[in-house]
């Protein structure tokens, strides 16, 4: 007879472990899950998945397994100072320097042999002095526009709101900014300006009560892998999928309608479905009538756009266009989802307007199953956003610009603000270039590897006078630092974040903070402290009162009334509701309450292909990775599923450029080169390329097209020409000699 | 049926189901690779590797065991060695029992020694003998023009009394479901009819595979079109426009004889756009099945159909109300359908005269085992096993009867003193068995049957699907012990741990199958003194 | 009463649930908690480890999960009949169940060897089909640890995979005794087509299924704080 099997843990080691509910530091889904961590709180163990709003208990890879970076060993634990030797101030590390072949670790991050030495430890007191004495020096002599910092869409809204709130009052400039900059700009711009409102317009999961989706640019499976499984729930239904995407994105094998455009052709396409909607009549007449203006402009303009002409000029089928039109129309219930594919363009803003346009001429908004969701990227984008950290707007998007908003923030504040709206990421990077930006903090931001067009950036990090980089890890950017202040990982605080569907959630500390390292929002105040702006707080539920009262959305939130579940802002009544799910039912938050069409023309993209750089990149996110690698490719997970860069190459472009599946290519444009693995896919479509921006080593922003979109100054990402040569073992030896 | 369909295509081109052709197929219909390698593990039919130019599949289950299959395949195995191009495989019970030994060679020719392998294998393989039914019932029809009279009348005098008529004379002629369950028919028309929802699905089951049962395919080889006027006059009744004839696949002459009978049914117009009257279609196809004994259990069957894994369903819902894609079905097989026809035209007072009281009609005997001349009979219900057994011949070789199983490998093996039970379903359930599907099988003295038990329990065991715990495991743990003590391994409590794993699996399955993998077993340990004996069950037991 | 409504006892307790309720769902709104593998609150119930089998006279037990709720229904969760079936389920799955079960080891929520710990059962009479462990272990995911005999084919993963998560990979392999689950064309997991959710860990209520970071670990809950 057989035993049955008991308890054998001889070899195991005991940990007693505790629960802590909060959410995943990664997308806009905004999972709730949580931390099981050891009595110390040192160690986190395991992570399960909460019922939360967003995520009923689901999780992905990222947020399941990507989570030890925060107990990585590269952890900055002191706050840190350049050497005098490490000045005049130079990029420290080979791949930062733009050097090929430098000795490299594996992984790709940055080589703390190289860099460590030019940095010295120093305790609290001076660093943080030294911090205050530069920027105000630079202030007092240059003025507050010589000063920016760059936020962070990682951090918590109580975080985003002191920054900013630094920034306009102890740096005493609008120059402050963040990520959204990179992501959804141009989206924000167009739902700015046409439904006077930046946020979602419906949560993700009411797809369930959709007759159609349409998702343009996006790619939900690798960038909100959650929302992406209700997605396909939804399809699984009966939802009718319309997908566009210039690369075919898993989410195709479900769809009803799979359009794979010429790349920049969104504009083209969408007028081509208006031209469509209008000519079959599929339009709700009394909600245009009622709920919106500037329809006449949008008939007009979408007239040329036949369904012959966009066809032949997106490169889709036309009868699939006809059908797509007919599936988004007036008789049915649609939903509009969108991602960086739509705004990372030079032409994003008006990819965006024609979006919002289609949902209004078929009445798709403030009625369950309809509605408007630019995805957002980041855990906390949409609330970074929503808490000032734009530099044309306070608080709730209350312009800068308004002398009344300017008056009321004054007396909130207690302090003068600038009345000039401040510049952009790009801008101030170009500021930094030309010198009229002297002085930068950035707070969990890596500008050297997000932003566009690498070899400028690297110039104009060093030209800053003085930069101060508050972190968890030595980053690129921090490579380029005067001071670097150890920060606070997301496991380690208390905060609230807002995800894409607006639900304000709570994030509980699960580990204790590692050596010296402190509080990101206690440093932002202890900087403003010496900078002279009052910013005195006992606790970050405080911030988070401050911050709700200076907003309209926010109204009637608080630590308690968050709880463990969160709620949707706006939220009226926090003791019976959660929130409003679905917004705009009536009216809008537009001066006469009506949405404004706006009309758009195919433009031709900034960057044009030619003999020389013949194809088109496209780049991106991968399911595995997260923005500049800092986080999980310190994941011991993470990394080993996803380990190095590579370059999607379409098999039948393969064959033309010569190359083999998993050969070392070079990829070129008119701004620099790098190195990497090709793989063949035909998810890409000939002519194009696309590479994941999360590898420093073969830095994918090397090679983009700085230009921007003229009202989201968003840089065009999706749209840079390059060439493609395959390299021999021995070139590829040669070249690392350079 | 359309991913299932295509890749029994895929299979019989290429030999096999590789990989790269699944992934390509993943390609082309946009399907999970999960869900193909779900169906590819699943069917017998769909190979994983390639296999060689000839494949020899012997039975291994009862009837073919009492004949010698177990050294027929060693001598396959032996003769056919060297030869790389010919694979010799042990398969489950053919439903070619009245030639036991039997083995398929290329899945199509029947062959009973080495010598018809080794013609077959020379592509001189015998012509298909059409087995036919002594005693068969009287086809209705004088003429093969007269054929579908039945339902052109009823089409033709067409009203929605005429629907329930057709039910209530079934209703009235106390016809049973001749697959084994013995549900009446007319009440089964009536919930299909009655069901919400449609349109109505209709299902002829010709999936019979257990071990020793024949009789459908001599039904379907003989009188086909009675068969699919049944079906018609079902659709006709429910109100389907299509029907399915769900069709195992070593049945390959039926598969042709009734693709045949169905064109020959459109020609006549039965079938077609304007089958049920002008503009009202009806029109039906054969499915071949993957494979499997398990395909045969009803909802099983539905998944199939819906390209899945042949898994039963839990019931409740029952197929009348919810069956194919979630449509209420009229599932009734070859045999019953087949009745309909002879029934409506005869009244259902006649079919009545033709049994007992008890138990009316008349009933195809699949016979095999130890009998003189094994062969379908179709005898009146009520007819006595003794009977039976003397129609087909007696037993063979002059011997004794020592025991018989009334119909097919769930059901209990009775003693000879029991032969004058009558054939029918209350009157076997009394006697403590099961008239079943009428697959009987006679078994002469100087058998053991506690060898043949066993062997109708790892059938069971090996055409388990698994999906539920009892059946998957049960079963595999009672054979291994059977075949332990079959080698005079007896482990301690064996007897008793044999019953309660029986009450277990009857109890706790989910289907037909598992509830009865291992009644015969305990069948014989209670009837047979010898067989308990052997297993160590204790004598005050 | 209302049409839209069956009104039954469970264990002696009256109740009146929603036409087409799963008598485990019933059982449970009256603080009836009927054993349970397979079936998840969040999940499709399907039936297949048939624990939850009840008495409800009919000619078989019936599976509680999948068993709608009928009028007039008298419903026995815990008759000795029904507990003797469940102990020799339980005998049937720890039969073939590996000595060492990973999720017993680190988290200790292997939800067999507890459930076995709570019938008492001690031994298994049936015949060991675990040594050795015929049905393999697969370690090629960074992540998860497959141990194919800790498998009981609940279809939690299964289900979690393509059900919950849509991603669409893992299926039942096989026929029989002799069925797995597998990864797309059953391919190592590692290989396959898997984004590494871990939703089927998650779900998975044996050893089968574990997390690769635990391996070393035995986790033990600390007193609320």
């Amino acid at each position: 007879m057989r035993k049955i099997p008991g308890s054998t843990a001889e070899t195991r080691k005991a940990v007693g472990f505790k629960g802590v509910d909060s959410l995943c530091p990664y997308c806009g889904v905004g999972c709730a899950l949580t931390y099981r961590v050891d009595g110390e709180q040192t160690q986190i163990l395991d992570v399960t998945g909460r019922d939360g709003a967003a995520n009923s208990g689901r999780l992905c890879v990222k947020g399941r397994y990507g989570y030890d970076y925060a107990m990585h060993a590269q952890r900055l634990t002191k706050p840190l100072i350049r050497r005098e030797e490490s000045y005049p101030k130079t990029a420290l590390s080979a791949d930062v320097k733009g050097e090929r072949g430098g000795k490299r670790k594996a992984g790709g991050i940055v080589d703390y042999d190289d860099v460590m030495p030019h940095f010295r430890e120093a305790t609290w007191e001076e660093a943080l002095e030294l911090v205050g004495r530069k920027l105000a020096g630079i202030r007092d002599t240059h003025g507050g526009d010589a000063l920016a910092g760059f936020g962070s869409a990682k951090g918590s809204n109580e975080e985003a709101y002191l920054f900013q709130k630094l920034v306009r009052t102890g740096f005493r400039t609008n120059n402050v900014d963040h990520c959204t900059r990179l992501c959804h700009a141009s989206s924000v711009a167009a739902l700015l300006e046409g439904v006077g409102s930046g946020a979602v317009t419906n949560v993700v999961r009411d797809i369930e009560n959709a007759d159609t989706a349409l998702l343009a640019g996006c790619n939900p499976t690798d960038n909100h892998p959650v929302a992406a499984t209700f997605i396909k729930e939804a399809a699984e239904k009966g939802t009718k999928l319309v997908i566009v995407n210039t690369r075919r994105p898993r989410l195709a094998d479900h769809a009803a309608i799979y359009l794979q455009i010429h790349p920049g052709t969104d504009v083209a396409l969408f007028n081509g479905i208006m031209h469509v909607l209008i000519k079959e009549d599929l339009l709700d007449h009394d909600f245009i009538e009622q709920r919106t203006e500037g329809f006449d402009e949008i008939r007009e303009t979408v007239e040329e756009y036949t369904p012959e002409v966009v066809a032949n000029l997106c490169g889709v089928d036309k009868d699939a266009l006809i059908e797509a039109a007919r599936l988004l129309g007036a008789d049915h219930r649609s939903m509009f989802f969108w991602g960086m594919g739509i705004s990372q363009h030079t032409h994003g803003t008006d990819n965006s307007r024609c979006i919002i346009a289609m949902a209004m001429i078929t009445g798709n908004v403030g009625k369950p199953g309809t509605g408007l969701h630019p995805l957002r990227g980041q855990n906390n984008v949409q609330g970074a956003s929503d808490a000032g950290l734009i530099p044309m707007v306070y608080p709730d998007y209350q312009p800068v610009d308004d002398p009344e908003i300017q008056k009321k923030f004054e007396a909130y504040w207690n302090t003068e603000l600038s009345p000039n709206p401040g510049l952009t990421v790009t801008e101030i990077m170009s500021g930094a270039l030309d010198g009229s930006i002297k002085g930068m903090y950035v707070q969990g931001e890596n500008p050297f590897v997000s932003d566009p067009d690498t070899n400028k950036v690297r110039k104009g990090l060093m030209a800053l006078d003085f930069l101060v980089v508050q972190d968890i890890f030595m980053t690129e950017t921090a490579e380029f630092a005067d001071v670097i202040l150890p920060g606070s990982s997301f496991m380690e605080k208390l905060g609230t974040y807002t995800n894409t569907d607006r639900r304000v959630q709570i994030g509980r500390p699960a580990l204790a903070l590692p050596g010296d390292a402190r509080q990101d929002w206690e440093l932002i105040c202890e900087i403003g402290k010496r900078m002279g702006a009052d910013m005195a707080y006992h606790s970050v539920s405080e911030v988070f009162d401050e911050f709700v009262a200076c907003t309209t959305e926010y109204q009637n939130l608080s630590h308690e009334v968050l709880g463990r579940d969160g709620k949707w802002y706006p939220c009226h009544d926090p003791a019976n509701s959660e929130g409003e799910r679905i917004v705009f039912s009536e009216s809008f938050p537009r001066p006469n309450g009506k949405a404004r069409l706006v009309a758009a023309r195919q433009s031709p993209p900034h960057e044009k292909t030619d003999a020389e750089y013949p194809l088109v990149l496209n780049t991106g996110r991968m399911l595995e990775h997260w923005h500049t690698g800092s986080m999980t490719r310190r994941s011991t997970a993470l990394h080993t599923i996803s380990p190095e860069a590579f370059v999607e190459i379409n098999p039948n472009d393969a064959v033309s450029l010569h190359v083999t599946d998993g050969q070392m290519v070079e990829v070129r444009s008119r701004r620099g080169t790098i190195q990497l693995k090709a793989q063949l896919m035909d998810r890409v479509a000939e002519g194009s390329v696309f590479i994941p921006m999360h590898f420093r080593e073969a830095c994918a922003n090397v090679l983009t097209d700085p230009a921007v979109d003229p009202q989201g100054k968003i840089p065009s990402f999706k749209y840079s020409a390059v060439s493609i040569v395959p390299l021999s073992d021995e070139a590829r030896r040669a070249g690392s000699g350079s | 049926m359309k991913l299932l369909q295509t890749m029994l295509a895929l299979q019989e081109r290429e030999g096999w189901l590789s990989d790269e052709t699944l992934s390509q197929l993943a390609k082309e219909t946009g399907e999970p690779l999960y869900r193909l390698e779900g169906l590819r593990s699943f069917y017998p039919v769909f190979q994983e590797e390639p296999g060689a130019k000839h494949v020899i599949e012997v039975c291994r289950d009862v009837v073919c065991r009492m004949h010698g299959a177990p050294a027929f395949h060693e001598e396959l195995l032996q003769e056919l060695r060297q030869d790389p191009d010919v694979e010799v495989r042990e398969v489950s019970c053919l439903g070619r029992c009245e030639q036991a030994p039997v083995a398929l060679v290329d899945h199509h020719h029947a062959a009973s020694n080495a010598t018809e392998v080794r013609l077959a294998l020379d592509g001189q393989a015998q012509a298909h003998n059409v087995l036919q039914a002594v005693d068969a019932a009287t086809d209705p029809y004088p003429t093969a023009d007269a054929h579908y009279g039945m339902f052109k009348t009823l089409r033709d005098g067409a009203a929605d009394a005429g629907r329930d008529t057709v039910i209530d004379e079934l209703k009235a002629s106390g016809l049973r479901g001749m697959g084994g369950a013995g549900f009446p028919t007319g009440m089964k028309w009536a919930f299909t009819r009655g069901a919400k929802g449609g349109p109505k699905q209709l299902v002829c089951n010709a999936d019979e595979s257990e071990p020793g049962t024949f009789k459908d395919r001599c039904i379907m080889e003989t009188l086909p079109h009675l068969m699919i006027e049944g079906m018609i006059i079902g659709g006709w009744v429910v109100e389907a426009e299509r029907g399915i004839i769900y069709l195992r696949h070593e049945y390959g002459e039926a598969a042709e004889i009734l693709r045949r009978e169905l064109v020959r049914a459109r020609e006549l117009g039965v079938l077609g756009p304007d089958a049920f009257g002008p503009g009202k279609p009806f029109d039906m196809e054969v499915f071949i099945s993957p494979g499997g004994y398990i395909l045969g259990e009803e909802t099983a069957l539905l998944e199939a159909l819906e390209d899945k894994r042949g898994e039963p369903r839990n019931k409740p819902p029952f197929p009348t109300n919810v069956g194919l894609n979630g449509l209420p079905t009229l599932m009734n097989n070859v045999e019953t359908f087949a009745a309909v026809p002879m029934i409506l035209q005869n009244g259902g007072d006649w079919w009545q005269s033709q049994g007992t009281n008890d138990c009316p009609g008349l009933k195809y005997m699949a016979v095999s085992g130890d009998v003189a001349k094994p062969g379908v009979y179709c005898v009146p219900m009520g007819t006595t096993v003794t009977d039976l057994i003397a129609r087909a011949g007696g037993v063979a070789d002059g011997k004794q009867l020592l025991a018989f199983s009334p119909g097919g490998a769930s059901t209990r093996f009775l003693p000879a003193d029991k032969a004058d039970t009558p054939l029918d379903f209350d009157a076997m359930q009394k006697a403590g068995s099961a008239l079943g599907s009428g697959a009987f099988v006679a078994v002469a003295e100087g058998r053991d049957l506690l060898d043949l038990a066993t062997a109708q329990a790892r059938f069971f065991r090996n055409e388990s699907c698994g999906k539920c715990v009892p059946c998957r495991v049960g079963s595999n743990k009672a054979v291994a012990m059977l075949e332990d003590a079959l080698n005079g391994e007896v482990e301690d409590g064996l007897a008793e741990l044999l019953h309660e794993l029986d009450d277990t699996l009857a109890q706790t399955s989910i289907c037909g199958l598992g509830q009865v993998a291992l009644s015969p077993v305990t069948g014989v340990m209670e009837l047979f003194p010898e067989v308990a004996r052997r297993l160590g069950t204790k004598e005050d037991a | 009463m209302s049409n839209d409504t069956v009104k039954l006892t469970i264990d002696g307790q009256a109740t009146e649930v929603p036409a087409g309720t799963s008598i485990w769902d019933a059982a449970r709104e009256l603080g009836i908690d009927i054993p349970v593998l397979c079936h998840s609150t969040r999940m499709r119930p399907v039936g297949v480890c048939r624990m939850c089998v009840v008495d409800t006279g009919a000619r078989n037990l019936q599976a509680s999960c999948v068993r709608p709720c009928e009028d007039g229904m008298e419903v026995d969760t815990r008759s000795e009949k029904v507990e003797k079936h469940r102990r020799m389920l339980l005998e049937m799955l720890l039969a073939d169940y590996p000595e060492d079960s990973a999720r017993d080891a680190a988290t200790g929520d292997d939800e067999l060897l507890n459930m076995a710990r709570d019938y008492g059962i001690t031994e298994v009479r049936l015949r060991d089909g675990a040594s050795g462990r015929p049905q393999g272990v697969d370690l090629s995911s960074p992540v998860i640890a497959v141990d194919h005999q800790a498998c009981i084919l609940c279809d939690r993963c299964v289900r979690g995979c393509n059900e919950l998560q849509h991603n669409d990979v893992i299926t039942r392999s096989g026929k029989g005794y002799g069925t797995r689950i597998a990864f797309d064309l059953n391919t190592p997991m590692g290989e396959s087509t898997c984004v590494s959710c871990g939703e089927c860990m998650a779900v998975c209520p044996t050893g089968a299924l574990t997390n690769r970071a635990l391996a070393d670990l035995k986790l033990e809950p600390l007193g609320s704080d």
